[in-house]
């Protein structure tokens, strides 16, 4: 098992990289649209996998970020089957807009197998290659042991600032 | 308590010479300063001067931020009278948010200039929402900061989460803006602190997803025991 990453809650913690999946409803998520977090996904980890559950109403999007403020990297998640990926790099970019859905409609990364391939590198290390896994729920729920809750609703609005 | 009041929170303007930072290396020339240099001496009457505003609402704005001087704390805090200098200037532009200048940083500005802005404090404005903003502004005029940036505060966050939700509708705050005023961390040796008070009226509105630990954070619409305890002693 590849020590060189762990869960920290619900991100995972890989040297100077923070990831967490966030989930959004499914139908207010919009390819080109604002981004809202309606919550952290859970996380589990099976060996070099990392597992996160996925409803048939949600979507998830990835969100990571250097950990101290400053520290450069990226992230690239692959589609395994048509090698298609995605690419972001940190601090600069911070966000995949969408990994998966519970039906197939348009989105950035078209996903035809529910595994797909990430690699997170911190600058000037060797990359970190695990599998993330995205399951239906229940099967989620009976290989971590932890129950999954429903999306309930939108998160409220954010707030007003200065 | 109304939804709206979670909203009313603020950006502080960081003047020149203060010390508010997005990261520790930030400190290095400003090592003995911090916030100490930001307090108006003891006994000081500030006063302060209203733009464009009906009289009742500058009243209720100096009886509400009033509130801070609990027995012991040896300042006042009065309307200015025509002709007198005025240390604080606020104005209520609606356009312009909630904010103000930290402590004796607001004698930076131009004296023509408002040093503090209540865009969303009106006569009409429900009690604890007006509360919750006016005393949160003036306890940044009285050189507080947010308690959020604690250095005890540790606040575990979801960044991708609250860049994505500052970084659109209704902020459209930038990266900058967001570093200074969510994640900046304070190192204890340059701030005067009290213990971390979760209920301070000085803390952001902190939504469970926008941690990774599920903390959040409701602000008191009044002064918490803690901020309390905080003024007393900055200025007992």
């Amino acid at each position: 098992m590849d020590a060189r990453w762990r869960l920290d809650g619900d991100a995972l913690d890989c040297a100077g990289l923070r990831v967490a999946l966030q989930r959004i409803g499914l139908a207010q998520w919009r390819a080109q649209g604002p981004l809202r977090s309606w919550g952290l996904a859970s996380l589990h980890r099976d060996g070099d996998t990392l597992c996160v559950p996925c409803g048939d109403d949600e979507a998830l999007w990835l969100g990571a970020w250097p950990v101290p403020a400053g520290g450069r990297g990226s992230v690239a998640l692959r589609e395994p089957q048509t090698t298609a990926g995605v690419q972001i790099e940190l601090p600069r970019e911070q966000a995949i807009t969408a990994l998966a859905a519970g039906r197939p409609i348009a989105r950035p990364l078209h996903v035809l197998r529910r595994e797909l391939l990430l690699d997170l590198v911190e600058s000037g290390f060797e990359p970190v290659k695990l599998v993330l896994a995205l399951l239906a729920p229940a099967g989620w729920s009976a290989l971590s042991g932890r129950a999954w809750q429903p999306l309930s609703g939108p998160p409220p609005r954010p707030p007003r600032l200065g | 308590m109304s939804t709206e009041r979670r909203s009313w929170i603020c950006t502080t303007i960081d003047a020149r010479g203060g010390v508010q930072a997005s990261s520790a290396a930030a400190f290095g020339a400003l090592e003995g300063m911090a916030e100490r240099g930001k307090l108006w001496k003891n006994g000081t009457t500030l006063r302060v001067r209203f733009r464009l505003s009906e009289k009742a609402l500058q009243e209720r704005v100096i009886e509400t931020a009033r509130a801070w001087l609990v027995p012991g704390v040896k300042l006042d805090i009065v309307a200015a009278k025509p002709g007198e200098k005025a240390q604080i200037r606020v104005a209520f532009d609606a356009n312009e948010g909630s904010w103000s200048a930290v402590g004796t940083d607001s004698l930076l500005y131009p004296p023509a200039q408002p040093s503090m802005n209540l865009g969303w404090a009106r006569l009409d404005t429900p009690e604890q929402d007006f509360s919750s903003v006016v005393i949160h502004e003036f306890g940044h005029a009285l050189g507080l900061l947010h308690e959020h940036n604690h250095p005890l505060a540790r606040i575990r966050w979801n960044k991708a989460a609250v860049d994505a939700d500052l970084s659109g509708d209704p902020n459209f705050w930038d990266q900058d803006t967001i570093d200074s005023n969510v994640y900046a961390a304070y190192e204890k040796s340059q701030v005067i602190t009290t213990d971390f008070d979760a209920a301070s009226v000085m803390i952001y509105t902190i939504p469970a997803h926008w941690t990774l630990g599920d903390q959040a954070f409701m602000p008191s619409w009044k002064l918490s025991e803690g901020d309390r305890k905080t003024i007393a002693m900055l200025y007992g």
